[in-house]
């Protein structure tokens, strides 16, 4: 292998994990909503209120730190939302979700016409943060060593979702809780508790995915620039099991793909790129098709909990 | 037969969400006085826009029919139980396949062409949904996610196709298709502006609201939506069931793909993905999934759609307010899911509480 190749490879490999990081946020974000229960589709509208909050706070203020805050919050906000329409009301929760989408790309688009009416300024965005000697590592320094500030932090996140949900009380609770409600209550956890919990931690975690796709893929909001990826975030959970790290993997495998269609428009290989850009959500759907059967998810997932319900 | 029980039951379901919908516009008024406008005059501009005058409810009942037809997209596979939101991506694909056809016999005569791109519609629509309900069914695939995902695709093949291998190259700015000759687009009702596609649309949802509450194949699908253990041991067969239902519905959103581009754009290009399949798993659900009700709430939502350029030019809102508008509709409808059974006036003294539906379970694997 040339070094010309060595450092293509290495480029690819540094997009691929770019282009996966919002999703991974995402699905990490779905993966301890669903684990104690509460289908989130709202995932998508959460990555773009996430994008436009944090697009807009970084634009008036002009402080990066400001505007993930703010996007932390609003992301809140819309977690909250759902968990109040799903656990409190119980209302259907793909219908839920399917209102946040709808709700969100409404909002952002009209409040991004408002905002960035007159300048088309791009954001400042993170630098990379490259650790001394590791960094120059051929292939995985650039990698893992030299990224920004949020890669770092996806990089703890995942280990401590799966030690938080596997290996804790905390995390036996919630899945008791997602698994068997009934039995989770008479042992004394609040279902209610920990699903608002949840859901309001998925929902900060997705505006985390969108805060990225604008502060460093994008550098500016553009309308419905999550583009299906609170869905494919989806497929990444169903493909990884409700695990972490599988759902983690997955997230990779999408977002290599994503990478992949780019670099093969940037060859002109002469296949229309049009067609290309089908590929995430082709490789999505078969990585569905691929494990039907092989995934179980929660077995209370989607089903509202009644305190004096005799059935489930 | 109007007994006592069913006269109340009814009108809660009209009750609560009509309410839902006032309740809608005066949360939508607050919003467009937050950004700057007056809410009067906006509510005005809307009614004066959609119902204001014969000129004006023609637009509305323009943008209805393929509202009413993609909003069955929706409907009829959650009589199973399933949630579909393919809409979009069926819409385009009949669109696509309508105009392909149209093009490719275009020297027959014009009534042959018509019927030509609507079963071409039909039928590319049908298994653009009918695979999804496939996937669900035979490989556990979940409908939601991958329906959804393949809007995407969809969307992709229309860019292809109309940039590619289907273009007009005299459509610079704007790669479409060759138009569809004038002499094979679908007329206008008599006496109106208004296309054929509303007699379209109208049909549909009657034989849709016929199909699923007059007859065997109906009552299966509901059997199978109710409670789908018991309907595999009454030994329906669930398996072509789904499949025939989710066909069926992806061939409603065709066929409106279909009339989009026959009666309308004349021609397939970036215009076609214009929002109509995801207005319509709106009206699916403000209608509570009832064919009939979807063609009523199809006509209000078209003229709110057909309003969203006159508040862009009166009130200087933006475009995208109709969005906002939609989504608080949506929100709100949904709030006052939860309001059902809270009403002592709906209320009959003998309510019988129905059970919990079991939810949606594909064949197991295992066999």
């Amino acid at each position: 292998m040339t070094i010309n190749n060595l450092s293509f490879f290495s480029d690819y490999l540094v997009s691929s994990l770019s282009l996966s990081v919002p999703l991974a946020f995402a699905a990490i974000g779905g993966l301890w909503s669903e684990r104690s229960g509460v289908l989130n589709i709202a995932l998508e509208g959460m990555i773009l209120t996430g994008a436009f909050v944090s697009a807009a706070g970084v634009f008036l203020s002009g402080n990066v730190l400001l505007g993930i805050a703010a996007a932390l919050i609003a992301g809140g906000l819309v977690g909250l939302l759902h968990a109040f329409l799903c656990v409190t009301l119980r209302v259907d929760q793909l219908v839920s979700g399917l209102a946040i989408n709808l709700t969100a790309a409404g909002l952002t688009a009209f409040w991004a016409r408002v905002v960035f009416a007159t300048e088309n300024a791009q954001l400042p965005g993170f630098t990379n943060v490259g650790i001394p000697m590791l960094k120059n590592i051929p292939l995985l320094g650039p990698l893992l060593f030299n990224q920004d500030p949020m890669v770092y932090f996806l990089f703890l996140l995942i280990p401590l979702s799966t030690y938080l949900i596997f290996h804790s009380s905390l995390g036996l609770s919630l899945r008791a809780v997602g698994e068997y409600p009934r039995a989770a209550d008479t042992a004394g956890v609040s279902v209610i508790l920990f699903r608002y919990a949840s859901v309001i931690l998925s929902g900060c975690l997705a505006a985390l995915g969108g805060t990225y796709l604008t502060l460093v893929h994008i550098r500016f909001f553009t309308e419905g620039m999550s583009a299906g990826k609170g869905f494919i975030a989806l497929a990444a959970l169903i493909f990884g099991k409700w695990h972490p790290v599988w759902t983690f993997l997955a997230c990779l495998l999408f977002g290599a793909t994503e990478a992949l269609q780019l670099r093969i428009q940037a060859f002109n290989l002469h296949i229309p790129y049009q067609l290309l850009t089908m590929l995430p959500y082709l490789v999505a759907l078969f990585a569905m098709v691929g494990i039907a059967g092989k995934s179980t998810p929660p077995a209370a997932l989607g089903i509202p909990y009644v305190k004096e319900s005799r059935a489930q | 037969m109007l007994n006592h029980y069913h006269w109340r039951g009814t009108l809660e379901a009209v009750c609560i969400p009509i309410a839902a919908i006032f309740f809608s516009l005066v949360l939508f008024g607050i919003f467009c006085a937050l950004a700057g406008a007056d809410p009067l005059g906006v509510y005005a501009s809307i009614y004066k826009a959609a119902f204001g005058s014969w000129f004006s409810f023609q637009n509305t009942l323009i943008r209805a029919s393929p509202l009413m037809l993609t909003s069955l997209c929706t409907a009829l596979p959650a009589q199973l139980g399933l949630m579909i939101i393919g809409n979009e991506g069926a819409f385009v694909i009949g669109g696509i396949g309508a105009v392909a056809v149209g093009l490719a016999i275009s020297s027959a005569p014009p009534t042959v062409v018509q019927l030509a791109m609507a079963i071409s519609g039909i039928v590319c629509g049908g298994l653009w949904i009918g695979a999804v309900g496939a996937l669900r069914y035979y490989r556990a695939v979940n409908e939601t996610i991958s329906s959804l995902l393949l809007n995407y695709v969809a969307i992709a093949l229309l860019n292809h196709l109309v940039s590619g291998p289907m273009r007009d190259p005299s459509s610079l700015n704007k790669p479409s298709t060759y138009p569809i000759p004038a002499l094979d687009m679908l007329g206008s009702i008599p006496g109106t502006r208004v296309h054929y596609g509303l007699i379209y649309g109208l049909i549909a949802c009657a034989i849709t609201y016929f199909l699923m509450r007059r007859t065997t194949f109906g009552f299966a699908a509901r059997t199978i939506g109710g409670n789908i253990r018991a309907a595999r041991i009454a030994g329906l067969p669930v398996g072509k069931l789904t499949v025939a239902i989710c066909f069926l519905a992806g061939s409603c959103a065709g066929l409106a793909g279909m009339v989009e581009v026959a009666a309308v754009q004349g021609r397939a290009n970036e215009s076609l993905n214009a929002n109509y399949g995801y207005a319509g798993i709106l009206v699916a659900f403000v209608a509570r999934y009832n064919p009939l009700a979807a063609s009523l709430v199809a006509v209000l939502l078209g003229g709110i759609l057909a309003s969203g350029g006159i508040l862009q030019r009166l009130h200087s809102l933006p475009d995208a307010t109709i969005l906002v508008f939609q989504g608080l509709v949506f929100l709100v409808v949904l709030y006052s899911e939860s309001l059902y059974g809270r009403f002592r006036v709906f209320q009959d003294q003998s309510t019988v509480r129905r059970p919990p539906s079991v939810p949606y379970v594909p064949r197991p694997t295992s066999l």
